[in-house]
């Protein structure tokens, strides 16, 4: 019985070294390969450089300019895309874009269609960042996928956005369920102020992590234009949809009429407190320095601490810190007042 | 044949685990993963984070290290340096470099730590601070930073390692991605023996020439390639190494942040988080990113590496104890039910059952006849299973990170990979089982050792 086992160890053995060598043996190949690709790729991009530089300054396209293999397309997506990166002129990107358009366009289509999920996301960058407008239609497919990787989702929704694709407010209102806050705001923010006005109008409409990722957007966006919206959600909402919208308030550093937010630092949540006095701050009206040296002795440490950063911002900050640092009886309030005078200019 | 039992069963376990990585990291193969960051270098939301290092006499690489750090891409971060009571000049060199001036702020006990003498703010740089405080350990040195620290997030990282410049924002795409869902995320740790480093950057990878460390290489990418990408993908990671991970500050001040009388604070701080998230029925995560690359010294000769090794078991050890109720504990899931029994098993016991293998061989040795064979065929082939999950840490390797540029660097880690059964292992094996007989001992050393001296 036990020669039996012996024979079995020794099969397995035998075994696991032939798959050892397997290994070793592809590990080998594959980095010899991945050597002579790169050799040859870089040997293109020598070859290709001032031939498609000059089609995008001058338009001259050269005889010699054929992409028949797929190493040289390669080489092509690497040197577009490193132009793309710093070219600014408007002529020369729609050169670019020209040429990606009729030498690429099959080759990326082909990618978008592989089985890797790698080679699809690769491809969806270079669209976004070569801006192949003409591929939107396969774009759009993409993103409309039920069964498709999260990824690809939010990248194929942000190249929609940069393309402003006429359909993307009812595609973002059906289509990004799972899509977090921070996403749906880097495609909002991508989008022309027309197509951003979609998202106000149906704001209504959207759920709940959409509804953050607008305000938030009108917020960085930093256009007056949005400043009744921003505080109609004020008005009209609760909770963390209403503290974005001051957040966004703040970072605009314009109000209509103060008087709704100074309830505000009497709030039970210290976020809303917090808040208020991050607005306050931005809003730099004198009657508010008074409220803010009354949030410097909140109980909550973020209060305090963004109390502090807002009135420093006030042109007699300084002295009013200065002023509660010689008579305040509260040492929390002190400490907070000595640590923002002393802070370096930056945050 | 217990022995035999109990190969099948960490075989079988190292398979799935092996497989669940190689399907995830195939996937990912030859992804343009710079692309996916540009993102967020812009992103006027990026989270800020707070980089706690703690220094115990390191006056030797204190300053590099803080000046690698201040040219990381990342868009807002403040730099922590706690000074755990050092005996050498590690803060004189620093205020002297760094022009750092004494502070002094409001700052939220949150945690308990030992007196901190005084904080520092740079003058010329002044999201750079340093803390100067007594004597009290890692972990408490780590919870002085969180304490000082304003920002919602935190990093921990030794002061001897090296960050690659884009680590962080590839560290921090999976908790802002997330809304808030990822509470911890860590990335990979590589050996920096053998590469050159200048001025705390990592200039050119290399394969060290000591077969010490090109076995911890391999060791390392067997741990971080295939056994972390299988845990963490079922949210069961139990371990985000101390040298490079972020934390949700808000969470580690609710867990009650590093604890300070074991050796292993890190391990026994996930925990705690799993742990926490469960009771309070959460839905967070703890997350491993293979890309993210933090370069770290490691031992070169035998006594350190020895006295890391029983170490870092008595560590493993003490978080298991001291979180023994969560083992098969329906309340705590998959936690319960895989990473506990695999790291009790596995992980813990493994080197006792490895080590009565090793002295069934020599046994049957003198036996001889066909218990030989058996025991050498045995021995054979658990040789070349090990070398199998270390080839196939090396192909996960080349699958995604693709570091090492030389093919003879990888018939080097084969062949060493072939080796190791034959020496590595049985050492490591044996300096496990003497961190055992620390424990049943009670040995007095507990706390000895607490800060690693490889580089010091």
């Amino acid at each position: 019985m036990l020669k039996n086992e012996i024979y079995l160890l020794g099969v397995s053995a035998a075994v696991i070294l032939g798959l050892l060598m397997l290994i070793l043996l592809y590990l080998v190949i594959r980095k010899w390969m991945e050597h002579r690709i790169r050799r040859k790729i870089n040997e293109s991009i020598q070859m290709l450089s001032p031939q498609i530089f000059e089609y995008i300054s001058e338009g001259k396209i050269s005889r010699h300019l054929h992409l028949d293999s797929d190493i040289k397309k390669k080489a092509a997506e690497e040197l577009l895309s490193k132009f793309a990166a710093y070219l600014t002129g408007e002529d020369e990107t729609e050169k670019l874009r020209e040429f990606a358009d009729s030498h690429l366009r099959n080759y990326f289509q082909r990618q978008l269609k592989s089985r890797r999920w790698s080679i699809r996301m690769n491809a969806l960058f270079h669209i976004e960042d070569l801006h192949l407008t003409e591929l939107q239609s396969h774009v759009l497919e993409t993103a409309m996928k039920e069964r498709i990787s999260h990824d690809e989702r939010v990248q194929s929704l942000r190249i929609l956005a940069v393309f402003q694709y006429e359909g993307i407010f009812d595609l973002l209102l059906s289509n990004s369920d799972n899509l977090s806050d921070g996403e749906l705001r880097n495609i909002i923010l991508r989008l022309n102020d027309h197509k951003f006005c979609e998202f106000i109008l149906g704001f209504h409409q959207a759920g709940k992590q959409l509804k953050y990722a607008v305000v938030d957007a009108a917020g960085i966006r930093k256009d007056l234009k949005y400043v009744n919206f921003i505080e109609s959600v004020y008005a009209s909402y609760h909770g963390e949809t209403r503290l974005r919208a001051v957040k966004a308030l703040s970072s605009l550093g314009v109000v209509k009429d103060l008087s709704p937010y100074l309830k505000l630092r009497h709030s039970g949540d210290w976020k809303e407190r917090m808040m208020a006095a991050k607005l306050f701050g931005s809003l730099k009206e004198p009657e508010l320095l008074p409220y803010l040296l009354e949030l410097l002795h909140d109980a909550s440490w973020w209060v305090r601490s963004q109390a502090g950063q807002s009135i420093m911002l006030f042109p007699d900050g300084r002295e009013k810190l200065q002023l509660v640092l010689e008579t305040s009886n509260d040492a929390y309030a002190k400490d907070m007042a000595w640590e923002w005078m002393n802070k370096g200019d930056f945050v | 044949m217990f022995i035999a039992a109990y190969m099948v069963l960490v075989i079988s376990f190292y398979s799935i685990i092996l497989l669940i990585s190689v399907f995830q990291l195939r996937k990912e193969y030859m992804l343009d993963r710079n692309q996916t960051l540009d993102e967020y270098m812009n992103e006027t939301f990026a989270k800020p984070v707070s980089i706690i290092v703690p220094a115990y006499n390191e006056e030797a690489g204190i300053v590099a290290s803080v000046r690698s750090l201040l040219s990381i891409d990342y868009p807002s971060f403040e730099i922590i340096v706690v000074n755990d009571g050092s005996k050498d000049a590690t803060m004189d060199k620093l205020i002297e470099n760094y022009d750092m001036r004494e502070i002094n702020p409001a700052v939220r006990k949150m945690v308990e730590t030992e007196t901190v003498k005084k904080i520092y703010q740079s003058a010329s740089l002044p999201h750079l601070y340093l803390i100067d405080k007594e004597n009290g350990g890692k972990a408490d040195a780590l919870n002085a930073g969180i304490n000082f620290s304003h920002y919602p997030y935190f990093c921990s990282l030794d002061g001897d390692s090296v960050l690659e410049r884009d680590a962080f924002l590839k560290v921090m795409k999976p908790i802002m991605d997330s809304n808030g869902e990822v509470i911890a995320s860590s990335g990979s740790i590589r050996i920096a023996n053998g590469c050159e480093i200048q001025d705390g950057n990592i200039l050119k990878v290399g394969l060290a020439s000591e077969p010490l460390v090109v076995m911890q290489i391999i060791e390392y990418l067997r741990a971080f390639l295939m056994g972390r990408i299988g845990l963490s993908r079922h949210n069961l990671l139990l371990i985000v190494s101390g040298a490079f991970g972020v934390f949700s500050k808000q969470w580690v001040i609710e867990a009650g942040g590093y604890k300070t009388n074991t050796v292993g604070e890190d391990m026994e701080l996930v925990v705690r988080l799993h742990r926490l998230i469960r009771d309070k029925k959460q839905k967070k995560k703890i997350v491993y990113v293979p890309d993210p690359v933090c370069w770290t010294e490691v031992p070169e000769s035998m006594t350190y590496l020895r006295r890391q090794r029983r170490r870092w078991h008595r560590g493993l050890f003490e978080s298991l104890w001291t979180h023994r109720k969560m083992t098969f504990n329906a309340r705590y899931g998959l936690i319960g039910f895989v990473s506990f029994p695999y790291f009790w098993i596995v992980e813990f016991i493994g080197p006792i059952v490895e080590l009565l293998g090793y002295l069934y061989v020599i046994v049957s040795l003198f036996l001889g006849g066909i218990y030989l064979e058996f025991a050498i065929l045995i021995f054979l082939l658990s040789c070349l299973y090990g070398s199998l999950f270390s080839m196939a840490a090396v192909l996960l390797e080349e699958w995604s990170l693709r570091k090492f540029p030389k093919i003879s660097d990888l018939m080097k880690l084969f062949f060493y990979s072939m080796t190791e059964t034959l020496w590595y292992r049985p050492l490591t094996v044996f300096w496990r089982c003497e961190g055992i007989w620390q424990l049943i001992k009670g040995d007095t050393s507990w706390g000895e050792m607490k800060r690693k001296g490889v580089s010091g």
